[in-house]
């Protein structure tokens, strides 16, 4: 009961503070000067009139999101699970993750312009800004499982691949899904920033077409969209997480 | 502490090893148009020339990356502090750890520059927004994580809420500090490049809008490499920070 009580306290504020950054804005767009501010109500108009066009971008976004994060998520995973079985992968492993995550996605842009199928972009960047958080999840994973377990499907002649397919996958995968959480907004971000680079349709080509041609209530309504898709899958993958934590009987999150 | 750091050297030289074999290999069997793995004396001559030696390339990028940085944690720790003296607003820390998570703040950088202004104000702006939320969060939450028995301790001995702030709260919020400080040496340079290659007129962001569109692929290699290798570089120093906090403070990590 506390707790529902804290996360009732949290929403409330929640929506307190954004009713209140909502207010200032529209103060801050109706100040004198503030042309590039759009207003809340162009905003909500344009959200309101253009919602086909707003619509059919974000669900181009989210594919390509989806497929990026699916690839980064396979690729982390195996990534882990190297670097847990082979002795002296999981500093370079570690290392590889870290770059994935430090590259700048707009410096890699231009180069996949250049050798790759522009609508693969956003799929490719998405992979490389998910890849991070799913490996220290699948990594943690693997590392859990109990040695005894092993042990146990060995003694009775399970190879490496049975123990894998029947303890270890098994074993790993609810950390696994609480990584997949953390990479859901960087692997929107990646989509995003893939778009920039040649890519006709999603909202990343609307940001940037509305900062281009000085459309502000455009790229408000973009970034608006934004922050509702990624809060909104972020919490079904939290919920999935936790209701695949639950039936596994851990509490709380697993990284 | 040594051999952790001897080892990381190593793992970046390995790979760094595995990229110039790569490389040689990529050019020498034309499997990869060579638009795209120029020649490494070319992308050597475009760092030199383009990037470092350029006052409106790499100095400005990372004084506007380090500006925008302080100046979030600066604003993360001060606004954790002051919701810690007014608990009333100790769920503001959640909500902002909240934000933390679920947004890609980087990929809202357009709408900053239409609030801050655009060119360096926008690029400054970005790497504050992505710093401010985990400063705030995670030094937010430290100061609540405080033993009781320690604050006991202080109120019998007659310390008021700026001895337990002081002595108590801050020491246990510096490692969190130290780690927001690390999470975001990363983002710090990633910030300013978005949003320059975007609004800016200067930078090493715009110097990238400028290469793509001339199709200059040993600036572009020269811009990722030199971005890279500074976000690599701020990390791993704040990493060794972090430890030393920790290790001074008799904590450990998690």
């Amino acid at each position: 009961m506390p707790s529902l009580r804290r996360r009732a306290g949290t929403s409330l504020l929640g929506l307190a503070s954004l009713a209140a950054a909502l207010l200032v804005w529209d103060r801050f767009a109706s100040g004198a000067g503030r042309g590039d501010v759009a207003s809340l109500d162009a905003v909500g108009r344009l959200l309101v009139d253009r919602h086909e066009l707003l619509v059919a971008a974000a669900a181009v976004t989210l594919g390509e999101a989806a497929l990026g994060l699916l690839t980064g998520t396979v690729f982390a995973v195996v990534a882990a699970w190297a670097a847990h079985v082979t002795a002296g992968a999981r500093g370079p492993l570690q290392h590889l993750m870290l770059i994935c995550y430090a590259v700048p996605l707009v410096a890699l842009g231009p180069l996949l312009t250049a050798s790759v199928d522009r609508g693969a972009i956003p799929v490719i960047a998405a992979a490389i800004s998910a890849a991070l958080p799913v490996f220290s999840s699948a990594e943690a994973g693997f590392g859990a499982v109990r040695e005894g377990l092993r042990d146990l499907l060995t003694v009775h002649g399970a190879g490496r691949w049975r123990r894998l397919v029947l303890l270890e996958v098994p074993g790993a995968l609810p950390y696994a899904i609480d990584g997949i959480k953390f990479a859901v907004p960087g692997a929107l971000l990646g989509a995003l920033i893939g778009e920039w680079f040649g890519v006709e349709r999603g909202l990343g080509v609307l940001l940037v077409s509305g900062l281009r041609e000085g459309q502000s209530d455009l790229v408000t309504a973009v970034s608006v969209l934004v922050v509702v898709t990624s809060s909104a899958v972020y919490a079904l993958f939290a919920r999935w997480a936790r209701t695949v934590q639950r039936r596994r009987g851990i509490t709380g999150s697993v990284t | 502490m040594r051999h952790t750091g001897a080892r990381r050297l190593l793992g970046y030289g390995f790979l760094l090893g595995l990229l110039a074999a790569g490389w040689t290999l990529a050019r020498a069997g034309a499997a990869v148009p060579a638009l795209l793995v120029p020649d490494p004396a070319r992308v050597a001559e475009s760092l030199i020339t383009k990037v470092v030696a350029d006052p409106a390339a790499l100095p400005l990028t990372f004084a506007r990356a380090l500006a925008g940085t302080v100046l979030g944690l600066t604003l993360g720790t001060v606004l954790a502090i002051v919701s810690h003296l007014v608990p009333i607003l100790e769920p503001l820390t959640r909500v902002s750890g909240m934000i933390m998570r679920c947004v890609p703040v980087l990929a809202l950088s357009p709408l900053i520059a239409t609030f801050f202004g655009y060119g360096g104000p926008a690029a400054v702006a970005t790497a504050t927004v992505m710093s401010f939320f985990p400063s705030f969060a995670l030094v937010g939450a430290a100061l609540w994580r405080i033993p009781p028995a320690l604050l006991d301790v202080i109120r019998v001995t007659g310390g008021g809420r700026g001895t337990i702030l002081r002595r108590v709260s801050l020491p246990i919020a510096l490692p969190e500090l130290v780690l927001a400080a690390k999470l975001t040496s990363c983002v710090g340079v990633l910030a300013a490049l978005t949003a320059e290659f975007l609004t800016a007129n200067d930078g090493l962001g715009a110097l990238l809008a400028r290469s793509q569109g001339l199709l200059d692929t040993p600036t572009v290699w020269a811009i990722l490499l030199t971005s890279l290798a500074g976000s690599l570089l701020a990390y791993e120093v704040m990493d060794l920070a972090e430890r030393k906090t920790r290790a001074r403070l008799s904590l450990h990590k998690n």
